[in-house]
């Protein structure tokens, strides 16, 4: 418990850093997403989703935590629960999401090709891919930063300290690239190990093959749980890199705009309290309720108005909440401090804005 | 073992007979040694058995039994829905069962069939296979391609491919022996060469990523089916060089003897040479499919989910991190015994080539 | 009965399949281009390779040439074929010598050996080499020690990163050394093809050796002492991280040289026993009836003749061998294939990234497979 404290501070610590970079980023890419989106061909794509009576959803297929098969070859994991979302808010029945496992660069040519009609697995907005025809980025799940985790045996506070050092990185993502301009930037030596497969690189780095392992924060986070003797790994303050990481989908106005407010109604049920088990008492007494919450789940609250205009069952934000649960409950239940991975979402940038996160819960009405 | 062999050893290692015999004895007990402690080890004195609690598994440094119960399912099917999997259990026995008998007949074993016969059968199999895997006719659920993971797609990639190629493979092998039309027969040479002398990995790079965009804007193809094609594309260059030995050993009479009885092309071809041809080259067409077979396992770096993959994926499960070994022992064992059973027909036949 | 009827005779006729063979290449290779080209527009691009001065913007693990991210992605797939070169050297000569061993095993006195010989065979034949690299990778990452406790053994260190060892410091007197050394194997080259001459003039053998190996040896020595050369060792020393100094290897590279190494040492032992059983054995009985020492039998009789015969197959295995280096991928050692996949991840040029290394794989493959052509040939014609 003694340590857990204390990562929790340094956490903190970076979290603040991580939050300045990153509140401009993400207020920004909002607002590009809201821009972008009016641009997009309308309702095929929807239409596509409601005929085949199934919602195809592309997730990593090896990513602990957020989205990995179980013994029933069943996708688990943070990741995994927006697709379900997607799926209750547009056919009322979250296991109508068709999850797929399918690796980084084959899902975005899936998602342009048309071949799925979105994915959940971590995908950093950024620029250029925006300006790819062909997909769409909806709606940030989890603010991240790419950070670099060391063996606290090594005695290295600082990642200025790491010359020499050998850092184990995915090939192919921009990790590899941030990692390159960082170095560069800092004119630091260093020797890099691509791995493109997650398991074989925590290998090589808990058996100190490397000395760095380079990745999100949050991966850092949770992939040091996997070790052994996780309190023998720490974290480094610095973080190297802004990563929104979002959902995608294809290109289709209807569809971007359901799973951005699905989305918004389980940020609004978190800030609410709402939780997919007391969902149920909270509309059976409908009428005590705030306002907003009110607005969400009334049978003529502005969901209801919305659900005629974008062509979603009546009752979607109901569904979303009942069949997947809030945005701090999902968080909790594949992340959270029952999990292995022991994320302590109240003092990190993925919080609540309330509590000085970056999950901005939007109106709805 | 006969005479002359044991004279003509005696020659070879009488030159360094002594001590580099013995070095190389002593050498063989070591390694022998060592890795038969390290196996023994590792399967059965610091093993987890099955009915023993997985917790075990962190204190003994042997194999974890009960990962494997767990995990054994997924290893073999991977995401395939899990209350469907009879469905791909069922397509892969069929293969199974119908390798083994091909393999069979082919040394004078099993069932007896023609050719015909068996190209129906395999046509038939072969169909019932995908019918059973994808569904959505009679009744079964439409499970989509990126489904089908493990031992039915490592199964259906192979076979599939194999049997597409060696057609292919025949027609190259002929367009390549034949003089008359000097372009195909380039052309063919070309094509052989030129896939032979790179490797299949880039070969299937072309697949997943150049070929898509070679088909008309909107047009799609599955991961699965364009890794399908290079392996076809791959592989039919090998057979047609197997298949072109075998014409070449061929004696000319047989050709002119079949011209003499005024037989068109196609019919001396199919009749009296590719038979023949198909029967000279099997040894090496076997070897061929055993490598083949293996190199399939490759897919995986192209995100196919084969029984490599979902192998590594059943140790990415956070609950059951760090059991290896024992996942590719499942992997290993099933190559192991699916290779060495291709082995002792491809011995047999080359034992009876040599005879006849 | 048929009535026999004589072949038609040969008379031009319209090479119909030529034509149609051609023409349908054609076509599909324009409806490619065509399909290419519009794809590639839909995506914003146009094909070329003006790309590959682009900065590359990412580091791979180890690189034979100076090269840094912001160097353009053609120096990156140079630094990737350099790597797929010397990993093909390595492996060879790993895989030459342990197919030699085990071939020898396997026809050798020793019954525990021809087991050991035939086992050994068997495993490695019957597993895919991914899975033997993917085995030997988990295994060597989790057994061997960690880099501060590495296995020290003369300048040699070996952990479960690299494997360390001394090196000379090339300095200009050693290349000086180097080139005397050069003149002096190329003098014993023109030495034998006199020595040869005068063998066939006069038909008495002069020793060779016992002319060449003093001024291969001497020149260098000779040069060493006139250049008053300081050799000087860079040895390994860990400092920081790692160790520094001296030559290393990744852990990637020689467990990938291993893997080819197991995998294509049992193809060649089966080719070089076979090669052993195919001499027949009156040849050993003829040469041992001439007189010959048993040494110059086999030197002289029974070895040509097992060259000759597995020439052919070992070529076969040695091009084999060469496209396999191409699973390092699968583990991220940098070799030419792994470069290749990076970039098309990176610059999504799959098209151009894929005719260029395909073709570097073929001019390699291609122009071994004629070294080692010309080298049967020569062989087939100084049997007749």
């Amino acid at each position: 418990m003694y340590t857990c404290r204390e990562r929790s501070s340094s956490y903190v610590n970076f979290g603040n850093k991580l939050m300045t970079s990153l509140k401009v980023t993400a207020l920004c890419a909002t607002a590009a997403l809201l821009v972008t989106g009016s641009t997009a061909v309308a309702g095929q794509v929807m239409d596509d989703i409601k005929s085949s009576d199934e919602l195809v959803c592309l997730v990593n297929p090896k990513s602990p935590g957020f989205s990995v098969p179980d013994s029933q070859g069943v996708f688990q994991g943070f990741n995994t629960d927006f697709c379900r979302m997607a799926a209750a808010a547009i056919l009322g029945d979250a296991s109508k999401a068709d999850i797929r496992g399918i690796g980084f660069s084959d899902s975005m040519k899936t998602i342009v090709a048309g071949g799925a009609h979105m994915a959940s697995r971590s995908i950093t907005a950024t620029g250029t891919r925006d300006a790819d025809a062909g997909m769409a980025f909806v709606a940030t799940t989890f603010y991240d930063g790419q950070g670099f985790m060391v063996p606290s045996a090594l005695g290295v506070s600082s990642a200025s300290q790491l010359s020499g050092a050998t850092v184990c990185a995915e090939d192919g993502s921009t990790t590899l690239l941030t990692l390159a301009d960082w170095f560069g930037d800092h004119k630091i030596e260093y020797r890099v190990e691509n791995i493109a497969d997650k398991t074989a690189r925590l290998e090589a780095f808990f058996s100190g093959k490397c000395d760095v392992y380079a990745s999100d924060i949050t991966a850092l986070n949770s992939d040091r749980l996997l070790s052994d003797t996780p309190d023998a790994f720490t974290i480094l303050p610095e973080v190297i890199s802004a990563e929104p990481l979002t959902l995608v989908t294809q290109p289709d106005q209807d569809l971007e705009a359901a799973v951005f407010w699905a989305f918004q109604v389980m940020l609004n049920a978190d800030k609410y309290d709402i939780t997919s088990e007391n969902i149920d008492a909270i509309t059976a007494d409908i009428s005590a309720q705030p306002k907003a919450v009110r607005r969400m789940f009334a049978q003529d609250g502005a969901t209801a108005d919305m659900a005629t205009k974008l062509g979603l069952p009546a009752d979607w934000a109901y569904q979303v909440v009942k069949q997947v649960g809030s945005y701090g409950e999902v968080f909790d239940h594949h992340l959270g401090a029952e999990t292995p991975f022991k994320l302590d979402r109240a003092n990190s940038v993925n919080a609540d804005f309330a509590d000085g996160g970056l999950m901005y819960a939007y109106p709805i009405r | 073992m006969n005479e002359r062999l044991i004279s003509l050893r005696d020659l070879a290692w009488s030159a360094v007979n002594t001590p580099l015999s013995l070095v190389l004895t002593l050498l063989a007990l070591i390694v022998f040694s060592q890795v038969g402690w390290a196996a023994g080890h590792w399967l059965v004195f610091q093993a987890v058995w099955p009915w023993q609690p997985a917790d075990l598994c962190a204190i003994h440094s042997g194999i974890c039994w009960p990962f494997l119960t767990e995990k054994l399912r997924f290893i073999l099917f991977g995401t395939y829905p899990y209350d469907d999997h009879w469905r791909p259990a069922l397509a892969s026995f069929l293969m199974c069962a119908l390798s083994v008998q091909t393999g069979l007949q082919m040394i004078d074993r099993g069932f007896r069939l023609n050719a015909l016969q068996t190209l129906a059968v395999w046509g038939a199999v072969l169909l019932l296979a995908f019918v059973l895997m994808a569904g959505g006719v009679l009744g079964l659920e439409r499970v989509d391609s990126v489904r089908w993971n493990g031992l039915p797609i490592l199964l259906i990639l192979s076979i599939a491919a194999i049997a597409m190629a060696l057609p292919l493979g025949m027609f190259l092998a002929l367009a390549r022996a034949q003089s008359r039309f000097r372009a195909l027969a380039r052309m063919a040479t070309a094509y052989i060469e030129l896939t032979r002398a790179v490797p299949m990995l880039t070969v299937l790079f072309v697949g997943i990523f150049v070929l898509p965009l070679m088909l008309p804007p909107g047009v799609k193809i599955s991961p699965v089916g364009a890794t399908l094609v290079a392996l076809i594309m791959f592989h039919a260059s090998y057979f047609a060089e197997d298949l072109r030995g075998g014409l070449q050993s061929l004696h000319k009479g047989q050709d002119e003897a079949a011209k003499a009885l005024g037989l068109p092309y196609w019919k001396r071809v199919g009749l009296i040479l590719m038979p023949q041809a198909i029967q000279r080259s099997l040894p090496s067409l076997v070897n061929t499919i055993i490598g083949a077979y293996k190199d399939t396992s490759l897919v995986v770096v192209l995100g196919i989910h084969d029984l490599t993959a979902t192998a590594r994926m059943s140790f990415s499960d956070p609950g059951w991190r760090g059991y290896s070994l024992e996942a590719y022992f499942v992997v290993g064992l099933w190559f192991f015994v699916s290779c060495a059973f291709l082995s002792v027909i491809g011995r047999k036949l080359h034992r009876k080539a040599a005879i006849g | 009965m048929i009535p026999p009827r004589l072949p038609p005779p040969d008379r031009k006729i319209l090479p119909v399949w030529d034509i149609f063979a051609t023409a349908v290449v054609v076509l599909l290779i324009a409806f490619a281009v065509n399909n290419v080209i519009t794809n590639m527009s839909l995506a914003g691009a146009t094909p070329g390779f003006g790309f590959l001065w682009q900065n590359a913007g990412f580091d791979v693990s180890e690189a034979l040439i100076p090269y840094s991210p912001e160097n353009g992605y053609y120096r990156v797939i140079i630094v990737g074929l350099l790597n797929t070169l010397l990993l093909a050297v390595v492996s060879l000569v790993l895989a030459t010598a342990l197919g030699l061993l085990i071939g020898l095993m396997a026809v050798g006195p020793s019954p525990i050996g021809r087991i050991a010989a035939s086992g050994y065979v068997e495993v490695f034949r019957n597993l895919p080499k991914l899975l033997i690299l993917l085995i030997l990778f988990v295994t060597a990452v989790n057994e061997l020690p960690h880099v501060r406790s590495a296995v020290g053994f003369g300048g040699f260190y070996l952990s479960n990163r690299s494997l360390y060892f001394p090196t000379l410091v090339f300095t200009p007197q050693i290349w000086g050394v180097l080139a005397s050394m050069g003149g002096a194997i190329l003098l014993a080259l023109l030495m034998q093809s006199r020595l040869k001459q005068h063998r066939i003039k006069t038909g008495k053998a002069l020793p060779m050796l016992g002319a060449c190996v003093p001024c291969v040896l001497l020149l260098p020595v000779l040069g060493a002492w006139v250049l008053d050369v300081q050799w000087v060792w860079s040895l390994p020393e860990f400092a920081g991280f790692d160790y520094k100094g001296g030559l290393r290897l990744s852990l990637q590279f020689i467990v990938i040289a291993l893997t080819l190494g197991l995998y294509h040492g049992a193809q060649i032992g089966e080719v070089i026993r076979g090669g052993i059983e195919a001499v027949p054995s009156g040849q050993g009985e003829a040469a041992q009836a001439l007189g010959l020492s048993r040494g110059q039998a086999l030197r002289l009789i029974i070895l040509p003749q097992v060259v000759r015969i597995i020439l052919p197959s070992m070529s076969n295995q040695y091009v084999n061998l060469i496209k396999n280096t191409s699973v390092a991928i699968a583990v991220g050692y940098a070799d030419l294939m792994s470069v290749a996949g990076t970039i098309i991840n990176q610059s999504f040029r799959p098209l151009e990234m894929m005719l260029i290394t395909m073709g570097m794989y073929l001019v390699i493959c291609l122009s071994v497979t004629m070294m080692l052509n010309r080298m049967n040939e020569r062989l087939r014609l100084a049997q007749h």
